[in-house]
């Protein structure tokens, strides 16, 4: 494993976090006050602006990741006195600067999907402003080392999404998404602020590595209620299990790069919070009680968002669910408190941001061109947008799990560490969280079918006989984010190495964050403990090569059933009226079981018929029509109820964090 | 002394909490929000408080020999936090506004279009 | 009716949950040190001889702010010199915020003057509208313009007094609190929130009409973005001089060492506030509604 180098990195390196975070925001600025008139360079702007943050990160990535290099600046030269950090320092080590490519790379994307697609709106130089200033908020929320620097970043990115989430007001239901995340939402940024009154009360000092150094011998009823509310706050930002509906709500009606950039960053961001505080402040993620808390919490969010998603007859809220349900499989695989649990989670954190950025933006491209996302009246669009289908295909792909793509490879690694944790500790629950992990996959994939059939195949109806495809500047994205999703599903072992090795080694070596601040050997003095370093080997078939020929070849077969199944095994009929062709027809299919499959097998029949979206799985979704509709009536829309929920989460974890901590 | 102010941030907390849970009106979710707000202010502000000290600032004709100063970082703290809680306030009026306008009410239970 | 019981019941129990737990923290938050123990800190001494005093004892980052304050930063309010000085990156997230607020208000707010090319709609399940109805919005009132046709309701003679009377007194001591936020209680952010409620004296005593004429909503939006601009651009020179971030090295060692930030900040929340506030007072449009009734 690679050694943590410890000192201060000199140069210019040493700046590059800030001017990354800067960058963003001076961006903003200068939209607002420049690029009220002239597109181009309101476009060029945000374009300087986030190609020079994507790529400073990834210049950050040799020193820190590869060499070991924990980069800590402090803002005003304010250096720690003694043992007391009194400015406010920016730390980017490996797992910051893992999210900050993620931050970044989803930033950068989407800002080229909305130069088309935000063309015809009214005010565009709000948005770039509000984009940037989102965008700038998270990467400072990922970079920094302080914990009230992170709540004021946490308040930025807040503030700018429900914007955003609003910004096409006549848009039906925008204004309430909006309203519905904010509200909700205030109650994770006030449960942030408490804790952190509590913990500057009880040991004097805001920053991560100091807090790091002094919580292990500080343990209380108090710290333990600001264990509560801080895990509460970063769990409402990457909204788990009671404050899902927000989600739903926001993603359907924000723009689809909004909603990129909602599903795919602001989420993580939540669980970077999380990681923060379960490995790094209080390295309590290998108790028993915090692991099976935190792994049950996420398992229970993916199954439950899985099963919703089979109610919905809108796109983007579908694909919202299915969001959501991606986080708790990330959740779970970080809860389980083992270095592959980490590495397998980060994984499927980055894997989710390309993948889900691509649903999405083919969403927004299938709403640019059709207007409307009501799956009961979209159909036939893959002969129209065939380049958009194909895009969609993949990341469709990717979701559910098949090879070669990431998907596969991150949810592969989830169940092994899944599955060796339970082994290894006995606890049933962990079964049920393989279990709940499972079923969501297959779920997930049967979702996807039912979107894929109702959106894009069938027949093409007859109000979108003139639809186009999208422009190619909106495709780009969606290319490259396709690439991105090929190209980490054919060599997880080299995504392994760079990234994700060197950002779980950095989350489990709270003592490395510590030194780097103070100093080496102050961990050691305060007995924390180094991280064990144990890397595993994958189990099972992990060729992806194979994988892609087997997917190929069992693609040829299956088209080539298809394509011979439509033919009259070989036997052509010429007959000249339609009476004569009526029997032949009727004599070749003469030996089959039953007529209701020819339209199975011969392709389209004079009688149009259209199954719609929501009826694909109508058997299965009447057999458990009591579980949906209690389900159905639990999503009430209310804004009372979902703060309810979230009231009741807070109360929960509070009592279980103080009885059991 | 000190332990009044800290009950008493928890039940504004305690209280914006449960404004925004019940209430039907908007603007009094809006309000419960702040409250909330308030409350969390109030903690932080609190948190920095010693018995007998003054205020943080070297006013040298009123300082005597004994006397000693609060926590200055809760204070500045609780300044940012006041921002904040109005910016939000200011953001969640002005979706209000024109949730009025389109929906033509302010009850929540019938700005309830996005559910299932 | 049972799920609606059951729903009172959680909350209930939730909150108590939370009373409590928030208790238990209260009571050991009382119990033990409080933050900053300054008792043992002889203020006077420390005024006169800063460089004297070591803080190796120190029980806090508070200790060693107030310990070496006078001696790295030289003013006196030693909030101020932790907004501006030690923390003065969280100062620069919270302007941040302001002008995101100001954005995002002003995104929600806005009036199209055409529809929409595309309606959209959501699912069409259990709304009247259609694409067909798409709401068409009432004339745009441009700011500056007086409203046309009719006249605006005249306030009482009281409150025109009274605002012109204290609309300089609000403007002076706004600016007051600014300026002197290093010597005494105050600082960009309470000085710059004081000097914003001119707006509100004006639009109580001469209505939105007045608003319009006294103030201009987008030249304050401009220059507040460019005050932001320029606050930036103050913590980024220190990078060139060789030091950190966020770096108040223009009058380093003197009494306003964090001036420049400070009167920035002042600027950037009056401008910002003022702004905020025309927004949500234009789209409110009460002279409008007057108008109407007056005729």
């Amino acid at each position: 494993m690679m050694e943590m180098i410890y000192g201060q990195i000199g140069g210019a390196v040493a700046h590059f976090p800030i001017f990354a975070v800067i960058s963003l925001f001076l961006g903003a600025f200068l939209t607002a006050l420049v690029g009220k008139r002239r597109a181009l360079l309101r476009r060029g702007i945000v374009f300087v602006s986030s190609l020079v943050s994507l790529v400073l990160v990834i210049l950050m990535i040799p020193p820190v990741m590869s060499e070991g290099w924990i980069i800590t600046y402090w803002m005003g030269g304010w250096e720690p006195v003694g043992q007391w950090a009194i400015g406010i320092g920016l730390e980017a080590d490996a797992l910051s600067l893992f999210f900050a490519l993620i931050v970044t790379a989803a930033v950068f994307t989407a800002a080229l999907y909305s130069f088309p697609y935000m063309a015809q709106d009214s005010q565009p130089e709000n948005y770039y402003t509000l984009y940037l200033m989102l965008a700038g908020s998270l990467l400072g929320l990922v970079l920094s080392g302080d914990l009230f620097n992170i709540f004021v970043m946490i308040e930025i990115m807040t503030m700018t999404a429900v914007a955003l989430t609003a910004f096409r007001v006549d848009y039906d239901g925008a204004l309430e998404g909006a309203i519905k995340y904010m509200i909700v939402g205030s109650i994770g940024s006030s449960a942030v602020l408490v804790g952190i009154a509590i913990l500057y009360s009880q040991l004097h000092t805001l920053n991560l590595a100091q807090l790091a150094l002094r919580l292990p011998e500080a343990n209380s009823p108090a710290t333990a209620a600001a264990f509560a509310f801080l895990f509460v706050g970063f769990g409402s930002k990457a909204f788990l299990f009671p404050f899902h509906p927000l989600a739903a709500d926001a993603h359907a009606v924000a723009p689809a790069s909004i909603s990129m950039i909602i599903s795919g960053v602001i989420t993580k961001c939540g669980v970077y919070g999380i990681i923060r505080l379960c490995y790094v402040l209080w390295q309590n993620m290998s108790l028993p009680a915090v692991s099976t808390a935190v792994t049950l919490i996420g398992a229970v969010s993916c199954f439950i968002c899985v099963t919703m998603a089979f109610n919905q007859h809108n796109f983007k809220r579908l694909l919202a669910f299915h969001s959501i349900s991606q986080i708790g499989y990330v959740i779970a695989a970080v809860g389980l408190g083992s270095f592959f649990g980490l590495e397998a989670g980060l994984f499927h954190a980055m894997n989710h941001t390309i993948f889900k950025g691509l649903l999405f933006l083919a969403a927004g491209a299938v709403q640019h061109a059709a207007g409307t996302l009501d799956l009961d009246r979209l159909g036939g669009l893959a002969r129209k947008m065939p380049r958009t289908f194909l895009l969609f295909l993949i990341g469709a792909a990717a979701i559910s799990g098949l090879p070669p793509f990431n998907g596969f490879a991150s949810k592969w690694m989830i169940y092994q560490s899944v599955f060796e944790k339970a082994e290894e500790s006995g606890n049933p629950v962990f079964i049920l969280v393989l279990v709940l992990c499972l079923l969501s996959s297959v779920l997930t994939l049967a979702s996807f079918v039912k979107v894929t059939q109702s959106v894009f195949f069938g027949p093409c109806r007859p109000e979108y006989a003139e639809l186009r495809d999208v422009s190619a500047a909106m495709r780009v994205p969606m290319w490259i984010l396709a690439t991105l999703c090929v190209i980490t599903g054919l060599f997880p072992g080299a995504v392994r190495n760079i990234l994700l090795a060197p950002a779980a080694a950095a989350a489990g070596n709270p003592a490395a964050y510590i030194d780097a601040v103070f100093g080496v050997g102050t961990a050691a003095g305060a007995h924390i403990p180094e991280a064990a370093k144990a890397s595993e080997t994958l189990i099972g078939c992990w060729e992806p090569l194979s994988w892609l020929w087997l997917l190929l070849t069992v693609t040829c077969a299956v088209c080539f059933v298809m394509v011979l199944g439509g033919r009259p095994f070989g036997r052509t009929v010429q007959a000249d009226d339609a009476e004569e062709r009526r029997q032949a027809s009727e004599k070749l299919f003469a030996g089959l079981p039953d007529p209701k499959y020819e339209s199975f097998f011969s392709g389209e029949k004079a009688e149009f018929s259209h199954v719609g979206g929501s009826d694909l799985f109508w058997g299965f979704k009447y057999s458990l029509r009591r579980y949906f509709s209690y389900m159905r009536r639990w999503h009430s829309g209310n804004v009372n109820d979902y703060t309810r929920y979230g009231i009741a989460a807070l109360a929960f974890m509070l009592a279980f964090a103080v009885l059991c901590l | 002394m000190i332990l009044i102010n800290y009950i008493a941030a928890f039940a504004l907390i305690a209280l914006g909490f449960y404004c925004m849970a019940v209430k039907k009106n908007l603007i009094k979710i809006c309000i419960g929000m702040g409250i909330a707000d308030y409350g969390a202010n109030l903690l932080i502000v609190s948190v920095g408080f010693h018995d007998g000290g003054t205020a943080p600032i070297f006013t040298i004709g009123e300082l005597t020999r004994a006397s000693f100063f609060v926590d200055p970082v809760p204070q500045a703290l609780t300044l940012t936090s006041i921002v904040i809680g109005a910016c939000t306030t200011a953001m969640t009026l002005s979706l209000i506004i024109r949730l009025k306008e389109k929906y033509g009410t302010l009850n929540s239970d019938e700005i309830r279009r996005l559910r299932g | 009716m049972n799920r609606k019981k059951i729903s009172s019941l959680v909350l209930a129990a939730s909150l108590a949950v939370i009373l409590i737990c928030g208790a238990a923290s209260a009571v050991q938050m009382a119990l033990g040190a409080p933050t900053y123990d300054g008792s043992g800190t002889d203020v006077t001494a420390l005024y006169e001889h800063p460089e004297s005093y070591d803080n190796s004892a120190a029980d806090g980052v508070a200790a060693v702010m107030v310990n070496e304050n006078m001696e790295k930063t030289a003013a006196k309010n030693v909030v101020y010199s932790v907004v501006f000085n030690y923390r003065g990156y969280d100062t620069l997230g919270e302007s941040f915020i302001l002008i995101g607020a100001i954005a995002g208000t002003m995104a929600i707010l806005r009036r199209e003057k055409r529809a929409p090319k595309q309606v959209v709609d959501y699912a069409g399940r259990g709304f009247g509208e259609t694409a067909a109805q798409a709401k068409t919005d009432p004339p745009v009132v441009s700011a500056g313009a007086a409203p046309e046709g009719g006249r605006y309701r005249r306030r009482p003679l009281i409150m025109r007094c009274g605002c012109d009377f204290l609309l300089p007194l609000a403007a002076v001591y706004g600016w007051y609190i600014v300026l002197h936020g290093a010597i005494s209680p105050g600082g960009g952010f309470q000085g710059g929130v004081l000097a914003a409620g001119t707006v509100l004296l004006v639009y109580l005593a001469y209505g939105l009409t007045g608003v319009r004429r006294v103030f201009h909503g987008g030249f304050l939006h401009a220059s507040e973005t460019l005050a932001e601009i320029l606050y930036v651009f103050i913590a980024l020179m220190g990078i060139f001089e060789g030091v950190n971030f966020c770096f108040n090295f223009v009058l380093s060692g003197t009494e306003e060492t964090a001036m420049l930030m400070n009167d920035a900040v002042g600027y950037h929340v009056m401008a910002g506030i003022c702004c905020l506030l025309i927004l949500m007072l234009e789209a409110l449009n009460t002279d409008r509604a007057e108008e109407q009734q007056t005729e």
